[in-house]
């Protein structure tokens, strides 16, 4: 029948088209955050308006209008929200002490922490986690005054030495880990 | 809990202002449109299939506005905690890690008020006297109301163990389930592999049980339910079917597919028709357009079969007199029929765009309603049509959405020789707009309000507005208009 062979024409074109597209749009999809510089603070190219209308979508519930962590959600949530006031933050690939980086925070809000009620955002665009980070920069002063930093090199693992390894026993001891693991290691 | 429950009531009554004010207003509003018009019959609101879940609100934690982008329709966000079976993926999903109190249920309603007008209805040539014959006349009615009642569970049984069941009542409180299934996610560690057994919705780019629209006439999607005049085709795609759906997506869901095997009783329960199984096929893909949003496309297909008719009882001894009584389940000489099409959805920064296109066949058995084992009529041909719509939403801010639809059905072939070539044809034109007062974790309030028109060529519209019969005439347009008011809520 014409009609049928139509219709599946179609579908199939449509198909191959959407494939085609959706291949494209894998190597398309640049990561907006490399023009959220260190601390652009909303300013420049982003857009501190789309990241708040973001923010009062997403993520008012837990951290809060004031971006302190204080949502109306804060009090059942264990581990607490992120005060982003206080500008303190958990993963960092920078030195302690210091303010983590754009990639850092939009890696974060793009994987969540699992075992907290912080979501994985990745099914929001780059585009829009980008804006989100820009704007959470917004509530604390630090983004401006703090210089920005590199983020640590992480070095190659070394060769397994006995040296390498009596020097690992010195440390274990040193910075304590058998407080918790123990001083057999179990 | 009761402590939770008092804060909120005060966090909202701590700025409820400006709410209220408006709200004064609005029933102001009502009040002055209820004096302009005068009441004429009876009318009962269609039940509008229209879902969103406080329950996952309140379990996760998080706003109405993270899954919706205004409820009850879903964003990307929702799509992906939908795909993933309910699940966030941040072990607060299984109910061992819920409060031992927290109970998966949520209940959704809407008092309105409305009008219906249809014109070109057959009436009585004398006001209420059956005797002396029909007119071709106007009905319009108005007034307070009470939409369906859902009263919707959801949730997971335990991680990667879904589950949905969705008791669902007309505004006469007469149940029905709309939904029940049991999803199992993530099968051998993919989330490729989901399969879902119950009844369940047909997944595709475009939800009309989770769409904006709540009048008489806009409440519903034409092309997701339309059949042509004299059909016997029971089948819309926009019905819950019951079968077995395997599906699957990419982490963030741009990439989603959906295969499923459906038993051929439209969703109806007690096997009524027979022993035949549909097929179901869709697939979509999602692109990010930089500040534009999120771009996406669909493809979708139904393959379907309905018997034209069934054994009956009255061959067998004892069976009431001249009964022509169909056994139930025993339907026979299935004939084809299948939809094919495409839907979008796209967005243009606060503008979001729905195009969807529909391309319907029937068998000419089906499109004239004739049992296979009986000769069709002469110049019997299968029915086809073409259908579609661009649906607008322009969200002013998470809390206030505008939205229009422009739909058009228009017949391709009809079946009986004799039928103008453009009976059943429909447009329809839908406006409105919803106001979210509220936005928490709890519960979700929306003030809506919508005007639809719809023009439907020799049929009565599918509103079921009016008197419910064809017009006299076959190329007659019966024009059916809504306004609607109402308080649309879940908790
Ligand atoms: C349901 C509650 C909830 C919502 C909604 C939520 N978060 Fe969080 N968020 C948390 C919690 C809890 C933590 C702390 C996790 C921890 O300490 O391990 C957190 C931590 C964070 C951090 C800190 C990362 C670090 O390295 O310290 C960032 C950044 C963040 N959230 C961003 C967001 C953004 C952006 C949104 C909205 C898109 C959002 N959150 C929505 C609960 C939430
Ligand atoms: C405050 C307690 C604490 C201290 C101090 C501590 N650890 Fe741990 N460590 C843990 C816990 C708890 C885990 C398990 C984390 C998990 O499974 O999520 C862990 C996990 C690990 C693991 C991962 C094991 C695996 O299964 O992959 C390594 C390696 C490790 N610790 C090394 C160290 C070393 C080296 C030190 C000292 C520099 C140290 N830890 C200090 C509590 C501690």
């Amino acid at each position: 029948m014409k009609h049928d062979k139509t219709a599946v024409a179609l579908v199939v074109a449509m198909i191959v088209v959407l494939l085609a597209t959706g291949g494209i749009s894998a190597f398309a999809q640049e990561s907006h955050i490399g023009n959220v510089t260190g601390h652009a603070n909303g300013g420049g190219q982003l857009r501190p308006d789309a990241g708040k209308q973001l923010y009062r979508r997403y993520c008012i519930g837990c951290h809060g209008p004031q971006g302190d962590g204080n949502g109306e959600n804060a009090t059942w949530i264990e581990p607490k929200p992120r005060d982003f006031t206080a500008a303190v933050f958990k993963c960092r690939s920078t030195p302690t002490g210091t303010l983590p980086t754009d990639d850092d925070l939009f890696n974060s809000v793009t994987r969540g922490f699992i075992t907290t009620n912080m979501p994985a955002w990745k099914p929001l665009t780059n585009h829009n986690r980008a804006d989100l980070v820009a704007y959470i920069k917004t509530y604390s002063a630090r983004w401006k005054t703090d210089m920005p930093v590199e983020p640590i090199v992480i070095p190659p693992e070394p060769s397994v030495t006995i040296e390498g390894i009596l020097h690992g026993r010195e440390l274990y001891q040193k910075v304590e880990c058998w407080k918790c693991h123990g001083a057999e290691g179990h | 809990m009761v402590n939770c429950f008092l804060e909120c009531r005060q966090r909202i009554g701590g700025n409820s202002k400006p709410f209220l004010l408006r709200s004064i207003l609005a029933c102001a509003c009502v009040v002055v449109l209820l004096c302009f018009c005068k009441s004429e019959s009876a009318h009962t609101l269609p039940l509008h299939e229209v879902r969103a879940i406080p329950a996952f609100a309140r379990k996760y934690g998080l706003p109405c506005s993270a899954c919706h982008t205004a409820w009850p329709e879903l964003n990307n966000f929702g799509q992906t905690f939908r795909d993933d079976g309910y699940q966030l993926g941040n072990d607060r999903d299984s109910p061992i890690y819920q409060h031992p109190s927290y109970f998966p249920i949520t209940f959704r309603i809407t008092p309105n008020w409305h009008l219906e007008r249809t014109n070109h209805q057959p009436i009585d040539a004398v006001s209420g006297d059956p005797t002396s014959g029909l007119i071709d006349g106007t009905v319009k009615a108005h007034g307070f109301d009470l939409s369906g009642i859902d009263i919707w569970a959801a949730g997971t049984l335990y991680k990667n163990i879904s589950f949905s069941v969705l008791p669902s009542a007309d505004s006469s409180g007469n149940f029905h389930f709309e939904n029940a299934f049991v999803r199992l996610d993530n099968l051998v560690k993919s989330r490729w592999l989901n399969v879902k057994f119950g009844k369940f919705e047909l997944d595709n780019v475009i939800s009309e049980k989770r769409f904006l629209f709540l009048s008489a006439n806009g409440g519903l999607y034409q092309t997701y339910h339309f059949t042509p005049v004299g059909d016997s085709n029971n089948f819309g795609l926009g019905d819950n079917q019951l079968g077995l759906e395997l599906s699957g997506h990419s982490a963030n869901s741009y990439t989603r597919y959906g295969a499923a095997l459906l038993s051929s009783n439209d969703g109806n329960v007690g096997l009524p028709a027979n022993r035949g199984y549909d097929t179901y096929l869709t697939f979509s893909q999602a692109f990010e357009a930089g500040r534009l949003g999120l771009e996406r496309f669909g493809v979708y297909a139904y393959i379907g079969e309905r018997p034209t008719f069934s054994q009956t009882s009255s061959a067998i001894p004892g069976a009431p007199t001249g009964g022509t009584t169909a056994v139930p389940g025993t339907g026979a000489g299935n004939k084809p029929f299948y939809r094919v099409g495409f839907a979008g959805n796209l967005s243009l920064g606060k503008f979001e765009f729905l195009p969807f296109f529909v391309h319907g066949h029937d068998n000419a058995f089906l499109g004239t309603s004739t049992p296979a084992n009986q000769l069709l009529p002469v110049g019997a041909s299968a029915p086809a049509w073409n259908g579609g719509f661009i649906e607008t939403h322009y969200f002013v801010h998470p809390q206030f959405v505008v939205t229009q639809r422009y739909e058009i059905i228009r017949m391709a072939q009809q079946a009986l020789v004799t039928a103008p070539a453009n009976q059943g044809d429909i447009t329809a034109y839908s406006v409105g707009y919803r106001w979210y007062p509220i936005m928490f974790s709890r519960a979700g309030l929306a003030w809506h309000n919508e005007y639809a028109i719809t023009k439907t060529i020799g049929n009565a519209p599918l509103s079921g507005d009016g008197v419910g019969l064809t017009p006299l005439l076959p190329a007659r347009a019966v024009w059916s208009n809504s306004l609607f008011f109402g308080f649309d809520f879940a908790f």
